[in-house]
């Protein structure tokens, strides 16, 4: 089932050819992807311990923005439904979303990996 | 207007100046005076011409291998209709048709999206004539590119509509400014970045710049403030075209997007058919905008 699939065969197939069928250019972009996201969670992480809403926004807000870009639909949902929250000042269930969140980017970043090894070409994800 | 210049005098367009001197122009038109007026307004513009009433007469010039760069086609004629006769001469040259542009006076949004060709609609002014021939020569050193946004992703470079934009992407999310710039390249554009809106006002501080794709949440200064601040400070006849990019399919977004003071919208993740196309309206909206301020009078500083 293709909901099951941290990324969406589509997307990256779709920003494949985007970019000019061009593996070492998804590399980098993964890459920073990869370097940025941890830092999106960390500070997603420390917003909710503080109990700041506010604080919570712009990392949710970016989280979902590049995953979305990658693919990363179930990661990009759970990012969404935070920044939702958070912009109508609510912190309700924000740390089991961010749980949720950290668990699912570990399958993402397994999947981006796996795509990277195939030349971001192979059909499964 | 006779502004007293024996040479011919680019219209204030924002498209850049692309050698016209030595084309070579069919001008296909059953009106004699128009062919007349025609003649002489790109004659202005040191273009070479032949003309003819005839869309018959004119095929076979084409199908005898005559060069020509572009093809101004009346629309209303009799026999071949102009839109007939630039499908006609594209498929007598496939590799080297000139470019098809149809003169209408009605109608013209019917036949609109009946192909690719550049429409115009009479009587035309000498400025719109030259903006539409450049640009559509300018299209056309892209191969055969389609400026219309089509359901699927079209292939890299052949969507290049070159015309010479000089593009800010302000965003602060690292991939999306990466993938935004390598978009722009695949279609011919090296674009400046800025991380957040007061870089942007600093980047339009230094440098002209034709359009700027705007991200809505940025740290500092976000999209929305940004943009009124450069509305406030530069007129329409100066500022960029400023097209939003938000990853937010809220309802209310577009709108408060536009109420900024933006020009055009673009979801994201962005991708290049919507991209190509909001850069395409951007030039078509600076071209009419130069064209209604220097009717005005208010030319661009």
């Amino acid at each position: 089932v293709t909901g099951d699939a941290a990324l969406d065969a589509a997307t990256i197939v779709q920003l494949f050819e985007a970019v000019g069928s061009d593996p070492d250019f998804l590399d980098e972009l993964a890459a920073a992807y990869l370097a940025d996201a941890p830092e999106q969670l960390a500070a997603a992480r420390a917003a909710i311990a503080a109990g700041s809403a506010e604080d919570l926004v712009r990392p949710a807000h970016t989280l979902k923005s590049s995953s979305a870009t990658l693919g990363a639909q179930g990661l990009a949902g759970l990012a969404r439904e935070l920044e939702l929250g958070a912009r109508a000042g609510s912190l309700d269930g924000a740390d089991a979303a961010l749980t949720a969140a950290e668990a699912e980017f570990a399958r993402v970043e397994a999947a981006l990996a796996e795509r990277r090894r195939s030349g971001w070409t192979s059909s499964a994800s | 207007v006779d502004e007293g210049v024996g040479t011919a005098q680019p219209a204030k367009n924002l498209v850049q100046p692309l050698e016209l001197a030595g084309r070579r122009v069919l001008i296909v038109d059953d009106n004699a005076t128009n062919r007349r007026i025609l003649t002489a307004q790109l004659s202005r513009m040191g273009m070479a011409t032949r003309e003819t009433g005839s869309s018959a007469e004119a095929l076979d010039w084409v199908e005898a291998g005559e060069p020509f760069d572009l093809a101004l086609l009346d629309h209303l004629m009799p026999g071949l209709d102009g839109l007939a006769l630039g499908q006609a001469i594209r498929a007598a040259r496939p590799n080297d048709a000139p470019v098809v542009i149809v003169l209408s006076s009605v109608g013209h949004r019917a036949i609109r999206d009946a192909d690719d060709v550049a429409f115009l609609t009479k009587p035309v002014k000498p400025s719109a004539l030259h903006d539409a021939i450049v640009t559509a020569l300018a299209g056309e050193t892209a191969p055969s590119a389609p400026t219309r946004a089509t359901g699927r992703e079209p292939a890299g470079p052949q969507i290049a509509i070159d015309h010479r934009l000089d593009i800010l992407v302000a965003e602060d999310n690292a991939v999306n400014q990466k993938l935004a710039l390598r978009l722009l390249e695949r279609m011919g554009y090296a674009a400046d970045i800025a991380g957040n809106g007061l870089e942007a006002i600093s980047a339009l501080e230094r440098k002209h710049y034709d359009v700027v794709l705007m991200d809505v949440q940025m740290p500092e200064l976000d999209g929305l403030e940004a943009t009124r601040r450069i509305v406030a400070r530069w007129g329409p006849g100066e500022r960029p075209t400023i097209v939003a990019m938000t990853a937010n399919a809220m309802d209310g977004d577009r709108e408060m997007c536009l109420a900024a003071g933006m020009d055009d919208y673009l979801s994201k993740p962005i991708r290049t058919a919507e991209l190509a196309a909001a850069l395409s309206r951007a030039v078509d909206g600076r071209r009419e905008r130069s064209a209604d301020l220097a009717e005005k009078g208010v030319g661009p500083s």
